[in-house]
């Protein structure tokens, strides 16, 4: 019978507190399926998740989309479930189960009531390795993931102004294209694209299943030896290249919509999230745009006045990713006028380093941040499956902590500089499709 | 004042809670928008501090602040460090009882909750919502949008701003609620913010709902096309008034509504999603808020909305006549009952439900309770409850869409109104 050998172990986030577990790592050596256990028993709970190393990085032009459609169709059936059972299973018992899908992951997640182990065991072992595919299923799913994209990027603005900055801001990356993939493609996605990439990428040494909450790790061993021992592991293709050539000349695009003023998101590439640039980036992004006193809120919104909103993200990507600013103008305002202010601001933060207060801040806030994302045990799977999916070893969590708490104002400043320079910035506006009246 | 605390040492983190009586619907019919702004304005600047130095205190804590205006409470709180709890409270306090008002600021938030109002009109769901209620509601403050219009933000002074907070932010109007890392001396947390607020007694914050089960639907079946360029899907909502959630017919039917439509294989799911791929979502639900209202949402393609709002008014007629089967009331009674371990699992959940049950007049064992009272629910109940709330022939339909759809959406869907997506 298969078995589970425990690898190595580690506290949550690095910090040992009275009364918490520890994060367990095991490995099944006959088809290398990785499964961490954290055992938390505030709650008669268990979140049951399962990460695959695939995302839309592993697309290719012409087939975009297939990693998120794909997630869709795993809720469909498998040799041993009815179409629709699996869902009807998981309600039935008082859970809830859904899945997601980026760039470098695909995870599926399961929250059900504590005593449900040998269920969620039994139906996520199920679908690694026996699904079934109907072309009536993809045809179906097709058009929900179509409705699905209407509903995220078609009708809404600042969708279209995110799809477009990657576009943008990448020649090379297969981070270039929407992981909810183009229309067209997700129009031509066959039954057998499908069938193809469940043999490729759906396999226990391509997966690591989560476990948090009130289980007994013996009885769950057991069964997870049980249901995956027999699955076969795959030979994974080679990784895509994530890099990306410098950028050396800013670029810009502009649409029309029916907004009633200037919609703006600039974009720079930016450290992957194992680069030692990526916390000092973290930290930048919050001086800049974190909380009302942040630089550009105070700036565009309340001093310039010319803002209504204003926001930032870095993409935690396994390669080079993306720093996003985007600010929704009042009326009567520009673009170009956002544009001048965020590079005034972006100068100075090159030129000067940030105040001891503001980096006491960036770190307090990384600080509640972080454990408000511990606070379900759905909360801790997720940050548990990122860290070991994206970067191969949950224990990152502790060391980028560890970082942010470490990381000073010269290395923020030298980020800036490397990442946040004006040749490399992307700019996508939308602008009104029709005239509107100023001020008023 | 009230005080509900839910400890828990599991995390370094505590969450905070303040909840005043009297949200939006309170406002006066021509200063819409008047508790927002004023519950805004209150963290704009306290205690000697300014805008600036006020944020930038909350900030230098790692703490969450955020203020929610319903149109029945007033929500302020956030999550803080534990070791910070202490100067968050001292904060929160100055917030609530030494608040600047400042006649500057006020000019910039009306000028921001102008901008708000323009970034509303960027997304459809929000929209739907809007035009939703007014049509539902009509006259009745609970049609009012919590936000405001242009032109009551215009009438907006700072002695209605004052008056406001004279009015409301007193002692006996407060509820507060902590939950997690509260450290021994939990119970005495709330000391600092009651010591310094007004003791005189608050204002009556119940109204009266409009009167009759068809609300502002004027007892026929009504669509509402809010016209908005170049759509590619609508998004619809459809209802009528629904029953209040401390009414013993709340809870049958919510196991009616998870039945029909409160889980991915509930029957709108079935029909809509997964048999026919048009909508990504599809739901029916009851509100909780004490207007009282049940909804239905799906967002098809434009090309498939005729054919979705006739499926859905089909389907919801044939709930109305035929009822649930035994084993789909008893599938909803068993998610009901087993997934309400998810409702209060964390300190927070458990303060949000004890919050929640509080403000709408349930009684304080709801938690203890809920899982035998959804058990002890029978297929009776849930006819009688059906019918009593349920009626076909008072739909309302509100859709986000172009106008050029308006000729082959359903007849049966009622009379169509055309109304401009930035008319309100």
């Amino acid at each position: 019978m298969a078995k589970l050998e425990l690898v190595d172990e580690a506290p949550l986030a690095g910090v040992e507190r009275r009364g918490q577990a520890r994060v367990r790592r095991f490995r099944m050596r006959q088809n290398g399926l990785t499964v961490l256990m954290l055992r938390d028993t505030v709650a008669p709970v268990l979140a049951y998740q399962t990460w695959f190393r695939v995302g839309s990085r592993h697309e290719r032009p012409g087939i975009t989309g297939i990693a998120h459609l794909f997630e869709h169709l795993m809720f469909n059936q498998t040799e041993h479930l009815a179409a629709g059972e699996l869902d009807r299973l998981i309600e039935s018992a008082g859970g809830d189960t859904n899945a997601a899908t980026w760039t470098d992951w695909t995870y599926y997640r399961d929250s059900v009531p504590a005593a449900e182990l040998p269920l969620v065991v039994r139906l996520e072992a199920d679908r690694m390795g026996h699904l079934t595919l109907t072309d009536r299923q993809v045809e179906s799913e097709r058009e929900v993931v179509a409705n699905e994209r209407r509903f995220r990027v078609d009708d809404d603005v600042l969708g279209t102004l995110d799809e477009r900055s990657y576009a943008l801001a990448f020649a090379r990356s297969p981070y270039r294209w929407p992981t909810i993939g183009w229309m067209r493609d997700i129009m031509a996605i066959t039954t057998e694209d499908a069938r193809a990439f469940y043999r490729t990428f759906y396999a226990p040494n391509n997966a690591t299943v989560i476990l948090v909450g009130d289980f007994r790790e013996r009885d769950a061993l057991a069964l997870i030896a049980e249901r995956y021992g027999d699955l076969g592991a795959a030979e994974l293709p080679r990784e895509p290249t994530l890099r990306e050539p410098r950028q050396t000349a800013p670029r810009r695009a502009r649409i029309r919509r029916e907004v009633p003023a200037d919609r703006v998101v600039m974009a720079w590439h930016a450290p992957a999230l194992g680069h030692r640039e990526h916390v000092p980036m973290q930290l930048c992004d919050d001086v800049l745009a974190g909380g009302p006193s942040s630089r550009l809120h105070r700036r565009l919104v309340v001093k310039d006045a010319i803002a209504t909103d204003v926001g930032a993200s870095l993409t935690p990507f396994a390669g080079t990713g993306l720093y996003q600013i985007h600010v929704t103008l009042e009326r009567g305002h520009s673009a170009a006028e956002a544009e001048r202010a965020v590079e005034d601001e972006l100068e100075r933060m090159a030129r000067e380093p940030i105040t001891p207060a503001e980096l006491g801040k960036a770190r307090a806030r990384a600080e509640t941040q972080l454990w408000s994302s511990l606070s379900t045990a759905d909360g801790k799977a997720e940050v548990l499956g990122m860290y070991e999916t994206v970067l191969g070893d949950f224990r990152a969590l502790a060391g980028l902590r560890q970082a942010t708490l470490t990381t000073g104002a010269r290395a923020v400043q030298a980020a800036v500089r490397r990442w946040l320079r004006p040749e490399a910035r992307n700019v996508v506006v939308a602008s009104p499709a029709r005239r509107v009246g100023g001020r008023s | 004042m009230r005080v509900l605390i839910e400890p828990s040492s599991a995390l370094p983190l505590c969450s905070v809670q303040l909840v005043l009586e009297g949200g939006a619907a309170h406002d006066p019919a021509d200063k819409l928008g008047l508790g927002q702004v004023a519950a805004e304005l209150m963290r704009r600047g306290a205690g000697g501090r300014t805008r600036a130095e006020l944020d930038a205190a909350f900030d230098a804590l790692g703490a969450s602040f955020e203020i929610d205006v319903d149109h029945d409470h007033v929500s302020m709180g956030g999550m803080v460090l534990e070791q910070h709890l202490g100067a968050y409270l001292a904060l929160l306090g100055d917030v609530l009882a030494a608040p600047a008002l400042d006649p500057r600021e006020l000019r910039e938030l009306l000028r921001e909750a102008r901008g708000a109002l323009d970034e509303l009109r960027d997304d459809d769901r929000a929209l739907v919502r809007r035009f939703h209620d007014r049509a539902l509601w009509g006259d009745h403050p609970y049609g009012r949008p919590a936000g405001g219009t242009r032109t009551s933000l215009g009438a907006l002074t700072l002695a209605d701003v004052q008056g406001w907070v004279k009015r409301w932010v007193v002692a006996d109007n407060l509820v507060v609620g902590f939950a997690g890392a509260v450290g021994k001396r939990a119970e005495r947390l709330a000391e600092p913010l009651l010591a310094r607020l007004p003791t005189r007694a608050a204002p009556r914050a119940r109204l009266a709902r409009p009167a009759g089960m068809a609300g502002a639907t004027h007892g026929r079946r009504r669509l509402v096309l809010v016209d908005k360029p170049a759509r590619t899907q609508s998004q619809i909502l459809m209802g009528h008034p629904g029953p209040l959630w401390k009414t013993p017919d709340f809870l049958p039917l919510e196991v009616a509504m998870t039945a029909f439509g409160g889980t991915f294989t509930a029957r709108l799911m079935t029909e809509v999603r997964v048999k026919r791929g048009w909508s990504y979502g599809a739901r029916a639900y009851l509100s909780r808020g004490r207007a009282g209202a049940f909804s239905m949402h799906v967002f098809p393609s434009a090309e498939q909305t005729p054919d979705t709002i006739a499926l859905v008014h089909r389907m919801f007629a044939e709930l109305c006549d035929g009822g649930l089967s035994d084993d789909e009331v008893a599938f909803a009674q068993r998610y009901l009952e087993r997934g309400f371990a998810f409702e209060i699992d964390t300190p927070e959940r458990r303060l949000h439900v004890r919050l929640s049950t509080l403000l709408a007049g349930l009684p304080d064992d709801y938690i203890q309770t809920y899982r035998k009272r959804v058990r002890a629910v029978r297929p009776a109940d849930i006819r009688r409850a059906m019918k009593r709330h349920l009626d076909p022939g008072q739909l309302l339909t509100t859709l986000v869409a172009t106008r050029t759809i308006a000729k082959r959406l359903p007849k049966t869907a009622g009379k169509i109104e055309i109304q401009r997506f930035d008319s309100y």
